[in-house]
């Protein structure tokens, strides 16, 4: 295999060391997370939006559709995590999957969710064919056929004729699992919104400090009022620590 | 970019108003809001006034620069494409809201 990295994979490369991810399977929503970047997830049913990305002095904000297959929901995040990463600092407006920064946004992803050295050391020993080596590929690190291939591709791995090859055949991540006896992982997340724990934990917090007004919060999380979780109010501090410095018996 | 035509939009989106929602809101005409909102017309003070009206927001506001949608991948400018990016400004909004709440409290503000 080519040791020689790119940029991109060079940046992959230093987010899994950051996050101490060794070189096995990530999520890319829980890496978010991990940065202070704000994920979240709601459903564009006619597939027109996948992803974006929005840097603010606090931190960066994606979104993913999760109408998509989630192979194509992790490979997005990925994708965006990659455009934190690269061009963070940088504001692009409404760019499309061809411009230079997408190809590197791509290139990121596919070698953050396909780490070069755990493909080397799960391809080692397995017999040159196309089909299962990308199988395996996609069984391990959870990623589409083609986003496998073209990563093997990019590691010089399999080459250029064999990929376009592979990627005329058409597969999709459950068909070349099965095809080479392999079980497909289930889809964890149905297409229902989801907002950042974190979010939720402020906005919460918020209303209990009587900062937001509950339909505000509720508004925020997209949820009536009365489903908001039972808000208590905060004790007395000083009652508080009178009740936590008493003795467990009077006696 | 035109910033007050993208700040106009991104504020009728907020409410959730039809471009003709806000023409009868300020006596503006409708198809004078669609120009304004694409930037084909520019919007002149006493529209910026009125507008700022319906709004119930300071005209300064709107002199503001609009929150730009940073990346997008996929096929740009459908209504769903449009309404998801909508909701995703609002997200962020919200959130930005939240955390100079949180941080006003953390320093007893």
């Amino acid at each position: 295999m080519e040791s020689e990295l790119s940029q991109e994979q060079h940046a992959a490369e230093a987010l899994r060391h950051e996050l101490d991810l060794g070189h096995e399977l990530v999520d890319p929503f829980v890496a978010a997370e991990r940065l202070g970047i704000e994920l979240i997830r709601f459903p564009v049913a006619d597939g027109s939006l996948e992803g974006m990305y929005r840097p603010t002095e606090l931190g960066g904000y994606i979104f993913v559709n999760s109408a998509a297959v989630y192979v194509r929901q992790r490979f997005t995040a990925a994708h965006e995590l990659g455009h934190h990463r690269l061009h963070g600092t940088t504001t692009f407006i409404e760019s499309s999957l061809d411009t230079p920064d997408d190809w590197e946004a791509n290139r990121f992803a596919e070698a953050f969710l396909v780490d070069p050295t755990g493909v080397q050391r799960l391809l080692a020993d397995i017999e040159h064919d196309v089909s299962s080596m990308v199988a395996m590929t996609c069984e391990v690190y959870w990623v589409s056929p083609s986003a496998a291939a073209i990563a093997l591709k990019r590691f010089k791995v399999i080459s250029e004729p064999e990929l376009t090859q592979f990627l005329a055949e058409g597969w999709s991540y459950a068909t070349i699992l099965t095809a080479n006896g392999l079980r497909p992982r289930p889809d964890p997340h149905s297409a229902e919104p989801v907002l950042p724990a974190q979010f939720r934990d402020r906005v919460l917090r918020l209303v209990e400090l009587g900062q937001l007004s509950p339909e505000h919060g509720g508004a925020m999380l997209e949820v009536e009022v009365e489903s908001l979780p039972h808000l208590v109010p905060s004790p007395d501090p000083l009652g508080r620590t009178l009740l936590d410095d008493l003795p467990e018996s009077l006696d | 970019m035109h910033n007050i035509a993208d700040k106009i939009r991104q504020e009728r989106d907020r409410r959730e108003w039809t471009q003709q929602q806000l023409a009868d809101a300020t006596g503006i005409d409708r198809d004078k809001i669609g120009k304004i909102e694409t930037g084909v017309r520019k919007v002149n003070s006493t529209e910026l006034v009125l507008i700022s009206q319906a709004f119930q927001t300071p005209v300064q506001d709107l002199l503001r620069p609009a929150a730009p949608v940073v990346m997008r991948r996929g096929n740009a400018a459908t209504p769903a494409a449009e309404a998801a990016i909508a909701r995703f400004n609002r997200y962020v909004e919200d959130s930005l809201l939240t955390r100079g709440l949180e941080r006003a409290v953390e320093r007893g503000v």
